[in-house]
């Protein structure tokens, strides 16, 4: 057992020093989890991981919507998300972000307003609408800061989109109602402005960024928590590369010579291959364990009971190691497994759900998925995060224990027929 | 004497290459000698070391190590051996100290005598003050000896060493032969691969040079060499501005002397024993008032034995 368990740390050591793998166990996933919550959901979530995001507003426009807009940026929802400086000074800004002080600089340009409400329309001329002029609000974002500078963008998207679609709503609007004789021409410009601005209030007032709590116990199922749903599910999909490049070590060890040397000493081929087994297995605990506390305090989502969440995760590692443990019986060399792990991880990830909402899949690959630890993985944390208990992921849990079984049996069958 | 390694009729095909790697081969190795496989690439020098270290089992025959059959008690002979393979079996992101912790667990060590072990090899392989670093940024030399070093941790009663100067520097390969030089002078039997002629003639006790799988020739250096029935070479350089040939004419009387060719400014004898030629030709020199600038003995080669018996050089 204890030259089992050397075997074991020796792996853990090793990948854990290893900075490649560091990049695939915990960076990847955890700035993953981040862009594709903040890419389908806006970052709902809240919680202390990203805070005090510094952002220059520079404000050229002395209409209604560029007001709009800064007072976007100040309003108190976004207070502890951003730190926002105003100014005029444009140079200034692009500077703080060239010098690394600001994760991007918003410049609104002069003609923001004209562009909604055009100024023809001040002299009662409603063909004004149609030609408007293009205005570009810039995002100046920090290659150095993707994720902030993301926020900052994302922040600016849905006021545009919501204000456009405001805009472009008043436009069809005026127009009916002059159409219709109920406006007079003269009348479009307050009239115009009126729905315009009703537009962009609502776009002020409308939560861009609301704090998760909040939103629960508004209605648990009006909105699908996108943070909550990403960040198990990404520690699940590199779970697997993990494994997987576990699985590949054993093939590598063969060409490093260290396997064989590993048989010279008085040690059994069980105990070896039992220590690289553990390897793999602790290795994976170790990143999803810190993937899930990661996500649990830097971006505060709250993965269910303790009690459920170790069994739940125990038993997903150990059905993803057995997945590891018949590639490297299957494949012939250490590039194959490479390969292999790669193809597997990915199209395991696409299966179960791993890139978007397991529940909106349809029900045959839902199914078909089931030979996926992936997908009893994430079926247990969506139980969990959903507020189920042990009791409620028994079936979760039973499934991957089960798959783990035969795999390890389908793996040491394999192994066999190979070193024979 | 006890032979401590005792390998009778020992073949090894590999399938499904049907290759016949190892062809009835059988030597002892006595306690306390350094024993030499010499042979060319592909001779089946690393395919005897892995039957022995019990990685490959015979096709036929058996091996016994401390009175241990490779066959029926693996683990007795692991326990008995060092191995120091041919490839560098080491883990480039642990450290030197690491990789000895390591693989000394593996061998059952553990606590305050393995770290004293630790300490006590990387003093002996001249790793000392780089004990912390991690082996990935040691030369090739250095890594040789660490790999060296995992061979000798539990104290074996014979250490394995399998082409261990391969693809080093000569100051590092020099380093290494006067380690396994050391080592067996404090007692520890080596079994030695090589096929470089010049380290199995310094190294070696006795010698077994293999071809194609065989074992050709089996014997101390002495024995090998009187087997081609060569003598040494007594090789005299001449100043620039003598003319070899009226002291060659004269040295073909010389009691002893076989053989006597020329070159520029060289004079190539071929004598049963140096020592006893050497005094009678610098006399004859003297006579004739030929300047000898130096004098290089050369003893009969395993190179040549090896050429003798196969029609080929070691080398090629
Ligand atoms: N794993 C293997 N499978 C098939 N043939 C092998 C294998 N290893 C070595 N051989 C062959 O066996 C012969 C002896 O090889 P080896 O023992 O490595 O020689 P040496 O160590 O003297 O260079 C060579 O012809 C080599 O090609
Ligand atoms: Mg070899």
């Amino acid at each position: 057992m204890r030259k089992i368990l050397n075997v074991a740390w020796k792996d853990l050591v090793t990948t854990f020093r290893d900075p490649t793998a560091l990049i695939i166990m915990l960076a990847a996933p955890y700035a993953l989890t981040l862009v594709m919550a903040f890419a389908f959901g806006g970052l709902s979530g809240g919680g202390g991981g990203l805070s005090g995001i510094p952002v220059f507003v520079v404000n050229h426009d002395s209409g209604e919507f560029g007001g709009y807009l800064q007072q976007t940026f100040q309003s108190p929802d976004l207070a502890d998300l951003l730190d926002v400086t105003v100014t005029a000074d444009e140079a200034a800004a692009r500077a703080a972000v060239d010098a690394n002080k600001a994760a991007a600089a918003v410049v609104i340009p002069a003609n923001l307003s004209d562009s909604i409400v055009p100024p023809g329309l001040a002299s009662g001329n409603p063909s004004a609408l149609a030609n408007r002029p293009q205005a570009v609000v810039e995002v100046y974002a920090n290659p150095d800061r993707p994720i902030s500078a993301g926020i900052v963008r994302g922040i600016v998207d849905q006021f545009l989109s919501r204000v456009s679609a405001g805009a472009a709503g008043g436009q069809v609007a005026v127009s009916q109602l002059i159409a219709s004789g109920l406006l007079a021409p003269q009348e479009a410009l307050t009239k115009g402005m009126e729905i315009g601005e009703r537009a962009a209030r609502q776009a002020t007032e409308t939560r861009l960024i609301a704090l998760k709590g909040e939103t629960a116990a508004q209605d648990p199922r009006a909105s699908f928590d996108w943070l909550t749903y990403m960040a198990p599910s990404m520690a699940i999909l590199f779970l697997m590369f993990t494994v997987s490049n576990g699985g590949k070590t054993l093939l590598a060890e063969r060409d490093w010579g260290t396997l064989p040397r590993l048989l010279t000493t008085p040690t059994s081929t069980f105990q070896v291959l039992g220590g690289k087994v553990c390897g793999i297995y602790l290795t994976g605990l170790a990143q999803m364990g810190i993937l899930l506390v990661a996500s649990r305090f830097m971006l505060g989502v709250k993965h269910g009971p303790f009690s459920a969440v170790v069994p739940v995760t125990l038993a997903l590692v150990a059905a993803a190691t057995g997945w590891a443990l018949v590639l490297a019986a299957y494949a012939r060399t250490a590039g194959q497994a490479n390969q292999m792990g790669t193809i597997l991880s990915l199209a395991f990830g696409g299966l179960a759900g791993n890139f978007f909402p397991r529940q909106a899949l349809p029900e045959w690959i839902r199914t078909v998925s089931l030979i996926t630890p992936n997908a009893w993985g994430l079926d247990a944390f969506n139980k969990l995060t959903a507020g189920g208990t042990l009791g409620d992921v028994l079936v979760p849990i039973v499934g991957l224990l089960a798959m783990a079984a035969v795999l390890f049996v389908a793996a040491s069958v394999i192994f066999r027929r190979q070193y024979a | 004497m006890t032979a401590i390694v005792q390998v009778q009729s020992l073949s090894k095909r590999y399938m499904p290459e049907n290759v016949l790697a190892v062809d009835d081969v059988s030597f002892e190795i006595q306690q306390g000698e350094i024993f030499s496989l010499l042979g060319p690439n592909g001779a089946g020098k690393t395919t005897t070391i892995s039957v022995l270290s019990c990685l490959l089992s015979p096709t036929a025959g058996d091996a016994f190590v401390a009175g241990h059959s490779v066959v029926r008690e693996p683990m007795a002979v692991k326990r008995a051996i060092g191995v120091v393979p041919q490839e560098i079996a080491l883990y480039n992101v642990l450290s030197a100290r690491e990789n000895l912790v390591f693989w000394g667990r593996m061998y059952g060590m553990g606590g305050r005598e393995l770290s004293r072990r630790v300490d006590e090899v990387l003093q002996q392989v001249g790793l000392a003050d780089r004990a912390k670093s991690r082996v990935g940024t040691f030369s090739g030399g250095m890594k040789r000896r660490l790999n060296i070093a995992v061979g000798l941790l539990h104290k074996p009663q014979i250490v394995y060493m399998d082409e261990p100067t391969v693809g080093i520097d000569p100051q590092s390969r020099r380093n290494i032969l006067d380690m396994v030089k050391e080592l067996n002078r404090e007692g520890m039997t080596v079994l030695y691969t090589t096929h470089y002629m010049e380290e199995a003639h310094e190294l070696s006790h006795r010698v077994g040079i293999m071809d194609h799988g065989r074992l050709i020739a089996l014997g101390t250096q002495k024995e090998l060499t009187r087997l081609v029935g060569e003598h040494e070479t007594l090789r005299l350089h001449l100043g620039e501005d003598q003319t070899p040939e009226p002291l060659a004419e004269a040295l073909r009387g010389v009691p002893g002397v076989i053989r006597v060719s020329t070159a520029d400014h060289e004079i190539v004898l071929i004598v049963p024993e140096a020592e006893d030629a050497l005094p009678p030709v610098i006399t004859k020199a003297n006579e004739l008032g030929v300047k000898v600038r130096s004098v290089d003995i050369q003893e009969p080669t395993l190179e040549a034995v090896f050429l003798h018996l196969t029609g080929r050089a070691l080398r090629d």
